[in-house]
């Protein structure tokens, strides 16, 4: 892979999508996601020459992106997000989900904002069908230790959906 | 059962079209606008303080030379003003050195548990240096300020009687004490945040560090209780014996 600005540019435009929903599960506000995709894209930048294949395109991303949202000193809002929609969040209508779908993954997103910073991630990577080998590596834990805080998690989020939803 | 209901929003977030959470997708030139502009972590906290004070020690220390010129007649000023120059110069150069040792440790390319460790570790060495520079500044604000005011009312620096001298100390400790008091809390909140997600990532190693820590704090109350009660024995040595006399 060739290494330069051009090339940087390009990955991260086509990978976008990516470090958005990532903004989404750890801002709170519209500038507060924007900041954090300021950020994330300098830090994917600096360490961009140490990526060098080391690790998987999508390995480096993840963590690099993860760990940005993580180890960033936030306002956290204490109080659940209550609202539908979050501040700055589009839609598309897709025709292949339903309205149920879309109450769910609105649930859902709002039942993951309450978790922890580090099972926000490991969640994420669980949603977006990473392995447990990849979510260990992207993570820097075992693969059995992901499967146990999975595990924990899910339930931990349905007892949240419950509770708010009624789901 | 659980994993059924699980299911359910798995494949709702499967089924989900969304466009990005910023309500818009860069483009590559504002991708390239981005990442040429200055990482906001750094240029928050830490940073903010560090070059605050470095702009209110090189004030300070301008200030000093100032008071040397007035009250170069009274010798012992001019030296205690001479050596807290000094002392300033090298707080400065210490604070810098942090600000630069910051950025290397921005590297989220690594383990989130290293990350995390490297940033709690940088903390925990230079923050409470910081605070004491950072203090030392405000209460340094203060007493030139009050060098400043004498010498414009009263054409010398005038501490008559021991009201006078403890009043002075007293503001001086004051602005330091509630300076550090300040960015204790400040330190605290950002280092509980760390470990937090540090206890969150794995349990056996926060217990490890927790425990260390509590080894370190409990060694270095014990020295402080050895001096305390040394400098105490010291002080009723020192009375009883100019009461005997």
């Amino acid at each position: 892979m060739d290494y330069s600005e051009e090339t940087f540019e390009k990955l991260i435009f086509e990978n976008q999508q990516l470090i958005h929903k990532i903004c989404n599960i750890y801002g709170t506000s519209l500038a507060d996601k924007e900041d954090l995709f300021q950020e994330i894209t300098i830090q994917l930048w600096k360490t961009f020459d140490s990526f060098q294949h080391k690790s998987k395109f999508s390995t480096w991303l993840y963590r690099v992106a993860l760990n940005t949202a993580i180890t960033q000193k936030r306002k956290e809002n204490r109080r659940p997000d209550t609202s539908s929609l979050s501040d700055g969040e589009m839609r598309i209508p897709n025709p292949k989900s339903t309205e149920t779908d879309e109450e769910d993954l609105a649930a859902l997103r709002l039942a993951i904002r309450q978790l922890k910073k580090v099972d926000r991630a490991i969640i994420f990577l669980y949603l977006e069908e990473k392995s447990y080998q990849e979510i260990a590596d992207i993570i820097g834990i075992t693969p059995k230790n992901v499967g146990v805080k999975i595990v924990r998690i899910k339930a931990k989020l349905l007892s949240i959906l419950k509770k708010d939803h009624g789901k | 059962m659980e994993n059924n209901g699980f299911e359910r929003f798995s494949n709702a977030w499967k089924q989900a079209d969304t466009l990005g959470q910023s309500q818009k997708m860069y483009s590559e030139n504002e991708i390239k606008t981005i990442k040429m502009k200055k990482s906001l972590e750094f240029s928050r906290s830490i940073n903010t303080s560090i070059l605050f004070d470095g702009a209110l020690k090189g004030i300070l220390i301008l200030g000093m030379f100032v008071l040397i010129l007035f009250y170069r007649n009274d010798a012992a000023l001019v030296a205690v003003l001479s050596v807290i120059i000094g002392v300033s110069f090298f707080l400065l150069y210490k604070e810098f050195n942090i600000r630069n040792e910051l950025l290397n440790i921005e590297d989220y390319a690594h383990e989130l548990g290293v990350v995390l460790k490297r940033k709690i570790q940088f903390y925990k060495v230079n923050f409470p240096k910081l605070k004491w520079m950072i203090a030392f500044s405000n209460s340094l604000f203060v007493w030139v300020g009050s060098m400043f005011y004498f010498y414009s009312k009263y054409g010398h620096y005038r501490i008559e009687d021991f009201v006078d001298a403890l009043v002075t100390i007293l503001m001086i400790t004051f602005a330091f004490g509630i300076s550090y008091l300040a960015l204790t809390f400040q330190f605290k909140l950002s280092v509980l945040d760390l470990e937090e997600s540090l206890i969150n990532l794995d349990d056996q190693e926060a217990a490890t560090i927790n425990i260390n820590a509590q080894v370190q704090r409990k060694k270095k109350f014990r020295i402080a209780m050895i001096i305390a009660i040394i400098l105490g024995l010291a002080l009723f040595l020192f009375l009883l014996l100019s009461y005997i006399n």
